[in-house]
């Protein structure tokens, strides 16, 4: 329930709102824009990293492949490089994939997966398979893999995110911090404080203030979140952020999404909400004839 | 009625310019400031008039001596403390100061806001001050579209609004003509009838000359003299 003290100050904070609306329409619009790209960003690249995860858990221990001295790929004969591997200590499968059977009747493979016993034989085993093959190999293990995977996973979906956390803070001193609207701001904090506002008064209008266009802009930030990453939107948002995928993204539990998207959305508002309440702070000890004063310059 | 006082014990008041030269714009002021009385600060432009009103008011901290509103030294109370001495104080500065995007009646409310109570019985509130002083047509309009003398009176209804024990007004007739002027003075000394501090500091002599009666101090380069 609204105190009628709270009822006086609200009331003020939406005429003031009503009076000037072009700046808490553009802060509105900068804050749900911000949210939903770091939202849909890091959303996107958790849930591709999720489904890399799932793949490379169904998949080879390593993935084999013969190279010449330039590092292009070669096509594997099959038969004599499968039944090496396959007696090689530690190795329980070797399979060949892609390539084609040859006129002379021995096929070539374009690659070989290989499970190995233990997955911390993995990286130890690698020696010993290239000394198996008697033609120069690479070798991913599936913690390369990984590595190269959730990378990709990261990079730009990550980046996404990363890349608003300047454009939030730019926004914020750009709208909150600088030239005329700072100094309408000291100038209206040392006016209110003159005619008897306390410290605590101006926290609450100025909190008043940023919440009333602060929570629909969230709403709708968090909406367009869900609209593009988990949602209808997703498979275009998918593609902007990953570029082309072949897999198809395993969705994040609620948990993991509520999480994703509080942590994007402390990230935004913290350095906003600074913004809003620094001033005020900042103004508590200077003397009101000063603020309208500097105000006023 | 309980009368209020305001007194001034040896202040003074130092200011740097943006030169970076020192300027002594009060020097020992003393006086005792009586609730009941309209006391009238006379002086040239420039003679300190403004900065008085300012230290009394809580807006500027005395360089020395001490300022005490009913035995309390509040020029030494910090800064929180002094906010709640503003709140005890109607201020009128030479410059009006409104909220231009805002309607003169909420211009008038605007020290009510933090006090409680809901809008509209703020803005009845306010519609009374702006009655007193002959600005009923102006309650909707906003303070950027207002004369220079009603923004004025705009001024002195915010300042009266609370119904402060402590009235303090720096030029409160400018910008007036006879009958507005008159009208000014008037709603100040009913303020002294109710036991506040009313100060007037300003050079209009239509002010000296007007009914009520009053204690006059005159302040030239910084010292304020009491003359009867």
């Amino acid at each position: 329930m609204t105190s009628p003290r709270s009822g006086a100050l609200l009331g003020w904070a939406l005429g003031d709102l009503k009076s000037r609306p072009a700046e808490p329409l553009l802060v509105g619009a900068a804050l749900t824009v911000l949210l939903a790209v770091a939202g849909t960003g890091v959303l996107i690249s958790e849930r591709a990293a999720l489904t890399y995860e799932r793949v490379l858990e169904q998949g080879p221990s390593l993935v084999l492949h013969r190279v010449d001295d330039a590092g292009r790929e070669r096509p594997i004969p099959a038969d004599e490089s499968l039944s090496a591997l396959r007696a090689v200590p530690g190795v329980v499968r070797a399979e060949g994939r892609g390539g084609e059977p040859s006129e002379a009747g021995d096929s070539t493979i374009d690659e070989i997966l290989v499970d190995v016993f233990h997955a911390q034989e993995e990286a130890a085993i690698v020696p010993d398979l290239q000394l198996a093959v008697d033609w120069p190999s690479r070798i991913v293990t599936r913690e390369e893999a990984r590595t190269v995977m959730l990378r990709r996973a990261s990079n730009r979906g990550s980046l996404l995110g990363i890349a608003s956390l300047p454009a939030a803070l730019a926004i914020a001193a750009l709208m909150l911090g600088a030239g005329r609207a700072r100094g309408d701001r000291r100038r209206e904090i040392g006016l209110l404080r003159t005619l008897g506002w306390t410290t605590a008064d101006l926290a609450r209008l100025f909190g008043l203030r940023a919440l009333v266009f602060g929570l629909p802009a969230a709403a709708l930030g968090i909406l367009l979140v869900l609209l593009l990453a988990v949602g209808p939107g997703s498979a275009a948002a998918e593609e902007l952020v990953l570029g082309s995928s072949l897999l198809e993204l395993e969705q994040l539990g609620v948990g993991a999404t509520i999480l994703a998207i509080a942590a994007v959305f402390a990230i935004v508002w913290v350095p906003w909400l600074a913004g809003i309440f620094w001033p005020v702070l900042r103004s508590a000890a200077a003397d009101p004839r000063d603020l309208i004063d500097e105000g006023s310059a | 009625m309980t009368a209020h006082s305001l007194v001034c014990d040896a202040v003074c008041l130092e200011r740097t310019d943006a030169a970076g030269d020192d300027h002594l714009l009060l020097d020992q002021v003393s006086a005792r400031f009586e609730g009941g009385r309209i006391a009238l600060v006379r002086g040239p432009v420039g003679a300190g008039k403004s900065s008085l009103v300012h230290v009394l008011g809580g807006l500027l901290r005395p360089t020395a001596g001490t300022i005490s509103a009913d035995g309390e030294p509040i020029s030494r109370w910090v800064a929180a403390h002094r906010d709640r001495w503003r709140r005890r104080v109607g201020i009128v500065l030479q410059s009006p100061h409104l909220l231009p995007g805002r309607s003169a009646l909420a211009n008038v409310a605007l020290p009510l806001v933090p006090r409680g109570g809901s809008m509209a019985e703020l803005e009845r509130i306010g519609r009374q001050r702006l009655a007193e002083l002959s600005l009923e047509a102006a309650a909707k309009r906003p303070a950027r579209e207002l004369s220079g003398g009603e923004r004025q009176r705009v001024a002195l209804a915010r300042a009266l609004v609370a119904e402060p024990d402590f009235v303090l007004t720096d030029e409160p007739t400018a910008h007036q003509d006879d009958s507005g002027a008159q009208l000014v003075v008037g709603t100040l000394a009913r303020a002294a009838e109710r036991g506040a501090v009313v100060l007037i500091a300003t050079h209009d002599r239509r002010v000296a000359e007007s009914d009520p009666p009053k204690d006059v101090y005159q302040l030239d380069r910084g010292r304020l003299e009491r003359k009867q």
